[in-house]
């Protein structure tokens, strides 16, 4: 088996590993031990194991692991911890909008790739920017709910009592 | 997936000599959104792998005495978020929003989505239309290819052993040209194309001076359908030869059946959607 030294940052920290040439980061991260980056259909179509790459979202099986070296990767972890929630979490929470939660890490990491560079999407463009990740649960109103609720014009409007939108 | 030796290149020139001479056992990556499941699924066992990703030089999108220039490594979401792009390449500027979906356009190049030659490749049809053209480059020299002469086959292409796509360039269409691109998938986001369809025509008050009609997803390869391109230049436009040329498209289209649509479904389509897009380029009433 043919190997390489990989060198990366995750969340972070920086990780060093001797690993095989073939294997995907969604499988080398996996075997770091960040099990939050899930692994649904391993060919791009759906979106559980997207992590940021220099803080763009992109699907970690379509990226080889030795392609990672001297890059950054951010799973749900690097965006809040469990006292510490991000508002994107919090609002998820608050909304419902996590059934299942096998596609919640992608969805976050999406939504908080979309927010980064856009404080204020539209829906519509809050649903475009969601279309790579699949949710088989929630029919997406409640998750496209909480991200609008977590978009700068949602915080001005306070605290507003979640209700069903049409998507 | 079979061990292979990877190797990240920096620079053009580094790239053509790693792969020279390693043809039959070597694999380029550019985006790697169609090669790694390939190779995961063992499809591909190459015994070389040459990620051009490293190649900042070839990721870049310019303007030179009247034709676009597109670097094969230039991605998708750059295509996207270019404003040149969106003024003067609006059919491909189009293209790009259905292509996939953001997390597969953050990574798949526009040079990628070329040379892997799907019947359905979404930059394929616009740029057909556009007139592009790919240039290629080897330890040799250099080539251009024009792109209705690049696809050899079902994703197969002219690219020769040693030769890198470097770049895709296409002239700026002149003011007043109509276009229309649409794409039908069975769904909006990561949707392969059932049928796609470009249109560009050029017009001199009703006269159709030029017209390019390119298509995807109907044949072996995306094509320009020529003979249908020919029924409208030079000709008054009404919706009588518009007719004619939507019929004469669907006829020269070679669809298969498979897990989208039928063979039958996709001939039709052609032609209500040749039809439709070029009425609706032109602001003619279509009658369907």
């Amino acid at each position: 088996m043919k190997t390489l030294s990989v060198q990366f940052k995750v969340n972070g920290e920086e990780v060093q590993a001797e690993m095989p040439t073939h294997i995907t980061l969604l499988q080398a991260l996996r075997e770091l031990g960040y099990t939050e980056v899930k692994n649904g259909c391993e060919k791009g179509d759906c979106g559980s194991c997207t992590v940021l790459l220099d803080g763009l979202p992109v699907n970690s099986c379509l990226v080889l692991a030795v392609q990672a070296t001297g890059r950054e990767v951010t799973t749900v972890r690097g965006i809040g911890s469990l006292d510490n929630l991000h508002p994107l979490q919090k609002n998820f929470i608050e909304h419902g909008a996590i059934q299942c939660g096998f596609c919640t890490p992608g969805m976050l990491l999406s939504a908080k790739a979309l927010l980064d560079e856009n404080p204020s999407p539209t829906r519509k463009e809050i649903r475009e920017q969601i279309s790579g990740n699949l949710c088989r649960c929630t029919g997406y109103v409640k998750i496209v709910d909480a991200i609008m609720e977590t978009t700068s014009e949602g915080s001005k409007a306070g605290k507003r009592r979640p209700r069903a939108r049409k998507c | 997936m079979r061990g292979f030796d990877f190797l990240s290149p920096k620079s053009l020139i580094a790239a053509l000599r790693a792969i020279d001479g390693k043809a039959p056992t070597c694999k380029l990556l550019a985006g790697g959104t169609n090669v790694i499941p390939t190779l995961r699924d063992g499809t591909l066992k190459p015994r070389f792998v040459v990620d051009l990703g490293g190649i900042k030089a070839l990721n870049y999108i310019r303007e030179k005495q009247g034709w676009i220039q597109i670097g094969a490594l230039t991605t998708i979401r750059d295509l996207l978020n270019s404003p040149l792009i969106k003024k003067k390449g609006s059919l491909l500027w189009e293209a790009t929003h259905i292509f996939a979906g953001p997390l597969v356009r953050n990574r798949a190049t526009v040079g990628g989505n070329l040379a892997d030659a799907s019947p359905a490749a979404d930059t394929a049809v616009p740029l057909l239309a556009l007139g592009a053209r790919v240039k290629l480059r080897s330890l040799k020299g250099q080539r251009t290819v024009p792109l209705n002469r690049f696809f050899a086959g079902y994703q197969r292409t002219v690219i020769k052993p040693g030769e890198i796509v470097t770049e895709v360039t296409f002239p700026v269409p002149a003011r007043g040209r109509k276009q229309s691109y649409y794409k039908l998938g069975r769904r909006n986001a990561m949707a392969i194309s059932v049928v796609s369809v470009a249109v560009l025509l050029q017009m001199k008050g009703k006269i159709c001076t030029d017209t390019a009609i390119a298509l995807g997803a109907v044949a072996p390869t995306p094509l320009r359908v020529e003979k249908a391109e020919g029924i409208l230049r030079g000709k008054k436009v009404d919706l009588e030869l518009v007719k004619h040329c939507a019929q004469a498209a669907a006829k020269s289209v070679k669809p298969i059946d498979d897990i989208r649509a039928s063979a039958d479904y996709r001939r039709t389509l052609c032609e209500v959607l040749v039809h439709r897009m070029i009425c609706q380029s032109l602001g003619l009433e279509d009658a369907d």
